[in-house]
């Protein structure tokens, strides 16, 4: 009984959430982007392929895919969230049976468990090489994992909204490590040791469990890093 | 009701809270401090959104720190600043907050009715004023009929009108037997609401009683008078000392007595003694 209730108040609130992206046309485009974007990449890059040589690259392409849907929803969270911030609706939430760990719960986790189920069907869909369904769910996770890390990145350092749309920008260069991983040599590579997307990067190209373990043990470090001034943030 | 034993809480090494008293189940308890006291702060102990206090902090048997979230079907808080979806409209509001709770709801249409937006449950919120907002704000404190309610600074910025209108709706809720803790700076609304009120001034409590106590105690009504004497001049004496005024008596046998008025102390003169600080 209990349990049901509490699993409810998760529900109402993700409810909300959605309801929160439908009245904000950016953030409702914003959801359609990996879409968009794998129609684009599965069929317009093989069209190109008559101009310039881009079969090797694929596998980049893939992964630019991958992380798409993670990125997109990870900004719309940040973006909910820091609303919610700035219309002290965090607060409250603390004060109501739903609690501060449901409501991050229903605004944080459960979209990116979405966008987990999201980039394996994306994946499947549009991919442009053959990965195998075991290493797509490898790679689904460890990118909403990047997700949530942004998340947590942009709503510890933006004061409200409009800065966190900038943030938002910069954070992008987190991701840096995807190509790097591709166009660079591997010993400059290594510079990018510290950046959780190099080691998604491997793990797609290589597909050794070294690089999914590695991948998560550095995520968490960050998560730890952020995770007192994201709270207090909150809070 | 409501426990505080010996609550220590400092947002950085200053020390800043230090506090005992108690509230009694059906009571109305008002904090009054001048801006920066921590009214506020205890207000955020006791709903147990700070929980890195030291000492106890006990409300409804329930350490405040140990907070399960269904303690909030409890308790009802209204914020100094409005928490509300400015993109929906107030009764959208109403019905997306009460949802969160398992009791039965309060009618939301009556609620609106209650504090004058019973026309305004359409709008959204972005197109309430400030005061709107207040009142909004107030009645989703409301909306599951909590038992303990935590209203920081209700009526500020608040016209006469709705002012009067919320405080109408607080004597009602203590009626009904909830217990409900207030800030205020407002003295006037102190006195008539409620039953103990606290002084605080940087995080402690200087005095602690019942306003009609306080005022008995700690002041003694005054009369003043004014009679023309070449000019027209202002006197005052103590109530109770009026026989030994001899000014008083001549004036009074010869008729010269231009105006006279008693004046009890109100508890804004009682704050300034107690605390040599002034509230408004
Ligand atoms: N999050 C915070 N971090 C550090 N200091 C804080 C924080 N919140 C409040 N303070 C400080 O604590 C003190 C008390 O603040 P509080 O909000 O409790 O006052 P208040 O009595 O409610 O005042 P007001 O009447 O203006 O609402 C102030 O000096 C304030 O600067
Ligand atoms: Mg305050």
């Amino acid at each position: 009984m209990n349990f049901a209730n509490s699993y409810g108040k998760l529900f109402i609130s993700f409810k909300q959430y959605l309801i929160q992206i439908t009245k904000d046309a950016m953030l409702f485009i914003i959801c359609l982007a990996p879409l968009m974007c794998g129609v684009l990449f599965k069929f317009g890059i093989p069209a190109a392929e008559k101009l310039i040589i881009l079969e090797p690259y694929y596998l980049l392409f893939d992964l630019l895919l991958a992380v798409l849907t993670p990125m997109m929803i990870s900004y719309v969270s940040s973006m909910v969230i820091l609303g919610d911030i700035d219309e002290g609706i965090t607060k409250y939430m603390a004060v109501t049976p739903l609690g501060k760990s449901g409501y991050l719960i229903s605004k944080l986790v459960f979209p990116l468990f979405a966008s987990f189920f999201i980039t394996i069907i994306v994946m499947m869909i549009f991919s442009l090489t053959k990965i195998d369904l075991m290493q797509i769910i490898g790679i689904s996770i460890l990118t909403s994992l990047l997700g949530l890390i942004m998340s947590m990145m942009v709503i510890s350092i933006s004061a409200n909204k409009v800065e966190g749309m900038a943030v938002i920008k910069l954070s992008g260069i987190t991701m840096i490590g995807i190509p790097a991983a591709f166009l660079t040599a591997q010993n400059v590579q290594y510079l990018f040791f510290f950046l959780p997307s190099l080691w998604v990067a491997k793990f797609s190209i290589e597909y050794s469990l070294i690089y999914f373990v590695l991948c998560i043990a550095l995520s968490s470090v960050w998560i730890l890093f952020f995770i007192k001034k994201f709270l207090k943030k909150i809070y | 009701m409501i426990e505080v034993i010996d609550l220590s809480f400092s947002y950085n090494d200053r020390p800043f809270i230090d506090m005992n008293f108690s509230v009694k189940k059906g009571e109305i308890f008002g904090f009054l401090g001048p801006s920066g006291a921590g009214k506020s702060t205890l207000q955020k102990i006791l709903t147990g959104l700070i929980r890195s206090y030291k000492g106890n902090a006990i409300v409804n048997k329930t350490e405040c720190k140990s907070y399960k979230d269904d303690f909030y079907e409890n308790i009802g808080v209204d914020f100094e600043f409005p928490s509300l979806y400015e993109k929906l409209t107030g009764r959208e509001n109403l019905k997306f907050f009460g949802s969160l709770y398992s009791k039965k709801l309060r009618d939301v249409d009556e609620l609106l009715k209650m504090v004058g937006l019973q026309n305004d449950g359409g709008k959204k919120v972005s197109e309430y004023s400030k005061g709107m907002k207040s009142r909004l704000n107030f009645i989703k404190a409301l909306l599951h009929n909590p038992d303990i309610l935590f209203l920081d600074e209700p009526t500020s910025g608040l016209d006469p009108n709705n002012s009067r209108i919320m405080k109408n709706i607080i004597i009602n809720e203590k009626e009904k037997g909830k217990t409900i803790i207030l800030t205020t700076h407002n003295m006037v609304d102190a006195t008539e609401l409620c039953d103990k009120v606290a002084f605080i001034v940087d995080g402690n409590i200087k005095a602690l009683d019942s306003p009609h106590n306080l005022i008995m105690s700690k002041g003694a009504a005054k009369i003043k008078y004014t009679f023309m004497d070449g000019k027209e001049e202002i006197r005052e004496c103590m109530l109770g000392k009026t026989s030994e005024d001899a000014k008083l008596q001549e004036l009074i046998m010869s008729n010269r007595i231009l105006s006279i008025h008693s004046s009890e102390p109100t508890l804004n003169d009682i704050f300034a003694e107690v605390t040599g600080s002034v509230l408004q």
